[in-house]
Formats: C-alpha cells, sequence, structure tokens
C-alpha cells in the first residue's frame, strides 16, 4: 500500500497492474492451465492437422483415379458418359485444420451425373460414434471455448477477491480512482494472460504455415490469418472487460466465478444449441422424400425428354423442325437427339435449381436466425468469424455445390453437344465416339470464394458491442458497486 | 431415524434459502424444458415425413400405372419405381437425438445396384449440425452434472468461509454424516430435477410411460452417481469456496467437454472409413464397363454367383432387362468386400469410442441412453442392413418376372414388396458397471479417518 501511495496517478496504475501480474504467476493454478493449454493445443493441433492432412492425400488420390477413369474411357456413346459422369471432391480449405467449420457435417464427395443433381454424400459425421454428440476437439474449440475458461479461472477474483479481503477499500483510500483501479487491473491481467495469448497465436500461424493448400495462395494466407487473429484479440479482450465486470459487480469471488462460469455456460453451450434448433423449428427444411417429390412434380411439369411421346417434347420437335425447314427430324443438320438431350438437360437442371434454390433460401434464413442469436452469444459470433477466416462457412459449402453443378452441366452439356456433331440420328444406337474425346474435358477445379466482408463485419461488430458492454459495465461497477 | 428425517428437513430448508439454489435448478429445469421443446418439433417433423411416404409412393405408382395402363416389361416397373425403407423411431428416440442427427433412417431403394443407393445423405444445413442439438440427454449428460457440482461444492467450505465451522461441528457427533446429509439433499434436489424433466418430456412427448422409460431416466441418475462421489471428495478435500468450486469446474470442463472432445477427435484421427468413397468410386467403374463388355460374358459372371438362373441360358446380344439387372447385380458383388469392410469399420470406430469411454462416464452414459433410446450407430447399421435385407425381396419379386419377360400391369402393383418395418430386438445393453466404479473410484480419495483443514481436529 506504501508503495502506492508514494506514485503519481499512472505510476498507482502500473502498481496495481504489476501487482497483478506478479499475483497471478504466483499462483499454482496458472501455472498448471498454462501446462494444460499447450498440451490441448499440441493434441488438437496434431490430431487435426494430421487428419487434414490424410484426408487430403486420399481425396487428392481419389480424384486422380476418378481423371484416370475419366480419360481411360474407351470408344462410348456420349450419353454413356454422360450417365457414366464423374466425381467432385470437396477440397479442404487450408485453415481447415484450425476450424472445421461445417466441413465435418456436410458431404464430402458429389457424384456427377446426367440428368440429376445428387446430394453430397460420405460427411466425416456420417462415419460418426455414438458418443460424439458433444463435438470433436479442434484447435478452435481450444481458443474459442477454453481460452475464455482460463481467463475466467484467472481473472475472476480480481476485484471480488480483492472486495473479499478488504484491500480493494484500501486501495482506492489511497487515491487511486476507479477508473485507474479498473485499468491498472485491466492492463495487469491482459499482460499476464499473454502467454497464453501467444501460444494460441503461435499454435494458429504454425497450423496455418504448415499446410501446403496455405502456402500455395500465399497473400490469402496471410489475410486470413491476420483476420482471424484479429478477431480472436477482440474476443478474448471481450472475455477479459467480460470477467472484469463480473468481477467488479460481485461481493465475493466465489459468487463472481459462479456468475462467470454460468455465463460461459450459456454464452458458450446453451445459447448456440438453443439457436440450431430454435432456427430448424421456425425454417424446417423439406426431408428427403419430400424434396425428391417436388422436383419429381417439377420434372413433370418441364416434360420427360426420354420419352418420345411426351407432349412438351412432341411440341418442341414440331418448332425445331420448322426453324430448319424440314418434315423429319431425319433430314435434320444434326443428330436431334443430341439436341433432346441437352433440351432434356437443361430442363432437369432448371427444375433442380428452382428447388435447390428454395432449399438455399430456407437455409439463409436459418442462419440469419443464428445470427439474431449471436447477438447473444459472442462465442457464436466468432465462430461465424472463424469459419469464415478458415474457408469452412456455410458459403463455402454453398460455392462447392454451385461449382460443382456449374461443372456438371458443362460436361454433360459438351457430350450432349458431341451426340449431335458426331453421332449420326440413324446410327444413335450403336453408333460411339472415339476414346481421344474423353482427354479433352476439364478437370473439376474448385474456386474458394473470398471472405465474406459482411459476415465478418457482422461478427465483429457482435464482439465489439460486447466489449463495449463489458468495459462500461466494468468501469461503473468499480465507481458505483465498492 | 426421527432425526435423521429432521435433520435431511433442516438441510433442504436451509438450501432453499440460498437464492443460488433457486437460480441453478431453475435454469436446469428452463433448460430441460426448452430442450423438450426442440425435441418434440424434431420428433415431430421425422413423424410426418413416415406419414408422408405411404402417399408419395402410391403417388409414384398412380403415376406410372397411367403410363402403363396396358401393362410394360416388368424391367420397366422395377427401374422407375422407388420404395421407401424407413426404420420408424423407437419410442424414446426423442430423448436423445444420438446419430440420427446425421444418419437418415429414410431411404428410397429402386431395383438398381444397392450400394450407391445407400449412402446418400439427408437433407440438413450442415451449420445447425455444427452447432448441435439439445435434448433431454444432453441436459441429463452436460447440464446436470453441473448443476450438482455448482449446488454441492461448499457443503462444508461455505461454513469455513462464515466462521462457523467450529460450531456446527461441535454440534454434530458425526462429522462425515452431516456432509453426506447436506450433499445427498442437496444432490437428491438436483435428481429430482431431472427427475421431473423427464416427467414432462414424457408428458409432453407423448412417450409411453413404461419399464423402457423409467429405465431412461435411471440410466441417466447412474450417470450422476459419480459426480456425487466426486462433488463430495472435492468439498472435503479442498479449503476455501474459491478451490472447491474451482475444482468442481476444472473436473466438469475435463470430464464434460475436454476428454469427451478428445476422444472424439482421436478416434476420428486414428481411425477412418475410405471404404465408403472406393466403393463408391469403384460400384460406378464396374457398372458402366458391363457396358463395354461382351454382354455374354457379363452375364455369365452373374451366374457364377446366381446359378439357379443357368437355365434360361445366355441372354441376347441387345439390350435386355436380364442382363441390365445381372449388370447392376455384379457391380454390387465386385464391391461386396468393400461394403463389408466399410461396415466393419464403422464399426470398430464405434467399438473404440466404446471402449474409451469406459474410462470418462460422461461419454458412457452418452452411450447408454443413446442405446436406450434407439439412436446409437448399431440403431443406424441395423437400419442399412434392413434396406439391403429389402432390396433382396425386391430382387427376389422381380427377377423372376424379369428373367421370364413377364408384362406387369397396373393391378399388379398391389402385389409389390413393401417394406415392413419390424420392431427390432433390443441390442444387448452396455454394463452399466463402468458408471458404477466411475462412482467408486473417487471414494478412494476420501478422507474417512479424518476431517482435513479442521481447526478442532
Amino acid at each position: 500500500m506504501q508503495v502506492i501511495c508514494e506514485c503519481n496517478g499512472l505510476g498507482r496504475v502500473l502498481r496495481v497492474a504489476a501487482n497483478e501480474i506478479r499475483l497471478t504467476w504466483r499462483r499454482k493454478v496458472s501455472w498448471y492451465l498454462l501446462v494444460s493449454l499447450v498440451v490441448l493445443v499440441a493434441v488438437a493441433s496434431i490430431l487435426s492437422f494430421g487428419r487434414h492432412e490424410r484426408e487430403q492425400r486420399r481425396q487428392a488420390a481419389f480424384d486422380q483415379l476418378v481423371r484416370e477413369q475419366w480419360e481411360g474411357q474407351p470408344d462410348r456413346h456420349p450419353h454413356r458418359v454422360a450417365h457414366y459422369g464423374s466425381f467432385a471432391f470437396k477440397p479442404k480449405a487450408a485453415l481447415s485444420a484450425y476450424d472445421p467449420g461445417v466441413d465435418s457435417q456436410a458431404g464430402r464427395i458429389r457424384y456427377l451425373e446426367a440428368h440429376r443433381q445428387n446430394a453430397l454424400a460420405f460427411s466425416e459425421a456420417s462415419g460418426f460414434s455414438s458418443v460424439s454428440v458433444l463435438g470433436e476437439l479442434s484447435p478452435a474449440y481450444v481458443m474459442e471455448m477454453c481460452v475464455p475458461l482460463i481467463i475466467v479461472l484467472l481473472g475472476y477474483g480480481a476485484f471480488a477477491g480483492e472486495k473479499e479481503s478488504g484491500r480493494a477499500s484500501l486501495i482506492r483510500a489511497s487515491g487511486l480512482s476507479a477508473k485507474g483501479f479498473w485499468t491498472g487491473k485491466f492492463v495487469g491481467l491482459l499482460v499476464a494472460l499473454l502467454p497464453f495469448f501467444v501460444i494460441g497465436g503461435l499454435a494458429i500461424c504454425l497450423l496455418g504455415g504448415s499446410s501446403p493448400a496455405g502456402l500455395a495462395a500465399e497473400k490469402d494466407l496471410v489475410l486470413r490469418l491476420s483476420v482471424l487473429l484479429g478477431g480472436l484479440a477482440l474476443y478474448w479482450l471481450l472475455w477479459l472487460a467480460l470477467v472484469l465486470a463480473v468481477s467488479g459487480w460481485c461481493r465475493t469471488a466465489g459468487s463472481a466465478l459462479t456468475a462467470l462460469m454460468g455465463i460461459w455456460v450459456m454464452v458458450s453451450i446453451v445459447t448456440p444449441r438453443t439457436a440450431s434448433g430454435v432456427a430448424a423449428w421456425l425454417h424446417p427444411l423439406p426431408d428427403k422424400s419430400e424434396f425428391a417429390a417436388k422436383i419429381a412434380h417439377q420434372l413433370d411439369r418441364l416434360g420427360d425428354s426420354h420419352d418420345p411421346t411426351d407432349p412438351v417434347f412432341a411440341q418442341f420437335k414440331d418448332e425445331v423442325l420448322r426453324q430448319h425447314g424440314v418434315s423429319r427430324v431425319e433430314d435434320l443438320p444434326f443428330n436431334y437427339k443430341g439436341l433432346v438431350m441437352a433440351k432434356g438437360e437443361e430442363q432437369s437442371a432448371q427444375a433442380f435449381s428452382t428447388e435447390l434454390a428454395a432449399l438455399r433460401e430456407l437455409e439463409h434464413k436459418q442462419s440469419g436466425v443464428i445470427d439474431l442469436f449471436s447477438w447473444l452469444s459472442p462465442p457464436l459470433a466468432m465462430k461465424r468469424l472463424s469459419m469464415l477466416a478458415c474457408g469452412t462457412a456455410p458459403a463455402n459449402h454453398h460455392a462447392f455445390e454451385d461449382q460443382s453443378e456449374a461443372y456438371r452441366y458443362a460436361f454433360v452439356q459438351k457430350l450432349n453437344h458431341l451426340q449431335q456433331e458426331h453421332i449420326s440420328y440413324a446410327g444413335n444406337s450403336e453408333e460411339k465416339l472415339g476414346a481421344e474425346h474423353w482427354a479433352h474435358f476439364d478437370r473439376f477445379q474448385m474456386v474458394a470464394p473470398r471472405m465474406d466482408a459482411g459476415g465478418l463485419l457482422r461478427s465483429a461488430m457482435v464482439l465489439g458491442v460486447w466489449l463495449a458492454l463489458g468495459l462500461g459495465a466494468g468501469i461503473y461497477g468499480i465507481a458505483f458497486r465498492p | 431415524m426421527r432425526t435423521l428425517i429432521h435433520q435431511c428437513a433442516w438441510e433442504a430448508k436451509l438450501a432453499f434459502r440460498r437464492s443460488s439454489t433457486w437460480v441453478i435448478l431453475g435454469l436446469l429445469l428452463g433448460a430441460g424444458i426448452v430442450s423438450i421443446v426442440l425435441s418434440g418439433q424434431r420428433s415431430q417433423a421425422r413423424t410426418e415425413e413416415f406419414r408422408r411416404l405411404e402417399g408419395q409412393f402410391s403417388e409414384q405408382i398412380a403415376k406410372l400405372s397411367k403410363r402403363y395402363a396396358n401393362g410394360e416389361n416388368a424391367g420397366y416397373w422395377g427401374y422407375y419405381t422407388a420404395f421407401p425403407v424407413a426404420s420408424p423411431a423407437a419410442p424414446l428416440a426423442a430423448l436423445s437425438q444420438g446419430v440420427e442427427a446425421n444418419a437418415p433412417s429414410v431411404n428410397w431403394v429402386r431395383l438398381l445396384g444397392i450400394e450407391p443407393q445407400l449412402y446418400e445423405g439427408g437433407i440438413h444445413n450442415p451449420l445447425l449440425q455444427t452447432l448441435g442439438g439439445l435434448d433431454p440427454g444432453f441436459v441429463m449428460i452436460v447440464l446436470a452434472p453441473l448443476a450438482l457440482l455448482l449446488m454441492g461444492h461448499d457443503v462444508l467450505s461455505r461454513d469455513r468461509s462464515l466462521g462457523v465451522h467450529p460450531l456446527v461441528m461441535s454440534h454434530v457427533r458425526n462429522r462425515h454424516a452431516l456432509i453426506w446429509i447436506r450433499l445427498l439433499v442437496r444432490s437428491a434436489l438436483v435428481f429430482a430435477i431431472t427427475a421431473l424433466i423427464h416427467l414432462l418430456a414424457v408428458f409432453m412427448l407423448r412417450l409411453p410411460l413404461d419399464l423402457a422409460c423409467a429405465k431412461w431416466l435411471l440410466t441417466a441418475w447412474l450417470g450422476l452417481l459419480p459426480w456425487v462421489a466426486i462433488t463430495a471428495v472435492l468439498a472435503v478435500r479442498l479449503k476455501s469456496p474459491q478451490a472447491t468450486l474451482s475444482g468442481a469446474l476444472g473436473m466438469w470442463v475435463t470430464l464434460v467437454w475436454i476428454l469427451p472432445c478428445s476422444i472424439n477427435l482421436l478416434v476420428s484421427s486414428v481411425t477412418d472409413a475410405p471404404e465408403g468413397m472406393e466403393l463408391t468410386i469403384r460400384q460406378r467403374q464396374v457398372m458402366h464397363d458391363g457396358w463395354d463388355q461382351d454382354r455374354k460374358a457379363n452375364y455369365r459372371l452373374f451366374l457364377e454367383r446366381h446359378p439357379e438362373w443357368r437355365h434360361l441360358g445366355d441372354v441376347p446380344a441387345e439390350f435386355s432387362w436380364r442382363w441390365y439387372y445381372a449388370m447392376h447385380e455384379v457391380a454390387d458383388q465386385a464391391v461386396s468386400g468393400l461394403a463389408k469392410s466399410y461396415v466393419d469399420r464403422l464399426q470398430s470406430r464405434s467399438d473404440l469410442a466404446r471402449r474409451l469411454s469406459w474410462f470418462v462416464p460422461t461419454c458412457y452414459t452418452q452411450l447408454l441412453l443413446a442405446n436406450q433410446s434407439g439412436t446409437d450407430l448399431d440403431s443406424h447399421l441395423r437400419h442399412l442392413a434392413g434396406v439391403r435385407r429389402f432390396h433382396e425381396e425386391l430382387k427376389g419379386y422381380f427377377f423372376p418376372r424379369i428373367f421370364h419377360d413377364r408384362q406387369l400391369h397396373p393391378s399388379d402393383t398391389d402385389g409389390f414388396p413393401r417394406h415392413r418395418a419390424t420392431p427390432e430386438p433390443p441390442s444387448d445393453l452396455p454394463s452399466p458397471l463402468p458408471l458404477l466404479l466411475a462412482a467408486a473410484l473417487p471414494l478412494v480419495f476420501y478422507p474417512y479417518r479424518k476431517f482435513p483443514h479442521d481447526p478442532t481436529a
């Protein structure tokens, strides 16, 4: 106390800060927590990274196999090839080892064939065991769930403990202002906790830096890492401010810890799960059977290209004949059957797209509900930010769906075109297209979408508002709740 | 005896005098109610999906009957008809979602090769799945232990911090008994709230009030027992309320979150099941190669496994439904080994998780609850096996008709095989032994002889 009294304003603040640092690291629990964090980060990073690399290698191998199978096709009728189809593999984002995001739940492989837009299959989660409801450890989980807990455990007594022991009034009586007291504690805890933050940040950089996919797009990776680290810094500061605020409002350290733990459980565990349930309730998705029935209904409306008596296609035929001034399809300068296939593909793609767009719309509405809930839960906002930064957000998944569909549509239509040009109408059921054509088809290449700045901003806003509330409540609490 | 009842009543009164008791129990109950409402919504959606299947199937048959009003080769009927195979939810499925969140329980099956039809996922928003769900099972294994710890950790340390500890201790004959009565009374409050949640679930979700239902609650309670023991040891061993509280939270975070999540990551990292993707790719290759091969040669591959069709002789050189479906069967045969090892792999993955969960009561309770709710991986694998069985049934009906080039008429559709969900035999209940052991283990560390930090000792 003496020391504090002898200093000027800033000096006193620094004394409080220095004291906090000293006291924090004098406690054994800080060291235990530091060791636990290192172990957790190491375990999570090594296992996640290992799995990430293995998955990536396997997908590359399967992708290569599928390509070899494609190019190795014998002479085939183009429509046969369209049914043979291809597979699109969802590439792993460079930072997905840090935050797998929706990737472990969404399918990883899509069968691309004529007439249909298949759902993705073989999500990681489809192989889950029965004990997985609690989720999987990932480096993101450690940073976003465990680090806040550490902040709580090391900071809950900052003010409440001082009040309980009566030192708070002594410090205030020495002439230190409420703001100064708060600032000292804030700076002190921030510095005391730096080792934890640094370990977290380093682990993220290491994970990002050791991924070959990440290094291939270095500039993008640096941007993503900076966004992620910036977001985490904001998020951790927010928790620090929150912890100090609650500690300032509570009379005893025990009640502060109970309250903080309650807040942690509510915002980290209960709210996100409730949000998920409420979103599904407000905007239910159709089930698989209902969705298939809707597609079938759309297709009926648009006509069946394989049925020669279909009225929609009979009308189409008349139109084509009139355009070319001939009376029989045999007299057309191209294979009419190829044109019918192309027209049919256009229609079925449209049928699927209509229904899938409606589905996507529902998913967006569900995400909107989650966004609303994220105002109640900083971890939820942080989760969105980290998924966006890591390229594992729903938007990235949707991009894969869209791009693989565009690829599918392009190669099927190219085949239909080849059928029109190279297969005669009369010989349509026997003739085949030479195997040399297969190598002229492009491979599927996914272009990762840019980070959604709007989503990042919304997340940052939530975090910012909570930080401001935490800061305000903290300073107010110290000033008016002695 | 009377003093005991008197003492319990007194401790209950003391507990209810604290506002924290009301807050903790109220929040637990609130979370329970929210979980029941959300689970009800989910299971209702599923019931409706099941109810619609019959109509969707008839609609499809009506459409085909119009198209083939004058009869058509059985091959066409087999090609265009999709049959729903649905495994109805077990009665208690709403209580614990288990793997149902990821694994669809309805498959539409056509006569074509079965393998590509098995693994298509349902329609889900992966974002919602990533965030997880809230069901009564979750409340029981995650939130109830926390409530128990928060209520019970300071049975001793609070007296100490208030300075009344020596006074209280000087008034009781058996100090251990006092601590245990306190702890058990407070635990009983948490148990009572979980029972209330369970009853509400039974009432609101219209679950059958039977033995299985009671067993579910007993299992949830069994899962709480280790936590009572842990609380006791922490409460007696540690001194200040802050220490007991930090210790309790540390235990909770470790046992409820860190260890289970680590087990999941470990299991999915050290075991994986690439056979699923591989067999999908292989099946397509074999199936489509069939189009390029000599039809007779391909058909002979079919006959090797199905000699019962030898008497029909070779297939014609041009397209025939007999050849077509035989080709699909050949493709299925080609990957049957992979398909089996895929299921084995999932099973062994699940077994590994199960073995590891022996050491983590939270995981084990989850396993037991999912098992009793009929939502564990075993139930899903049984569903997949049921889909395969039904596909065999389809072949049994259609193959003789197709192979003999029979015509089918709309009137024949009544005789089409339909999947009748048979009540699944209850799978072997995993032993509750690990939970009892987990409840006994902490008691090894209980100081039986002497009270630590005892001022009067």
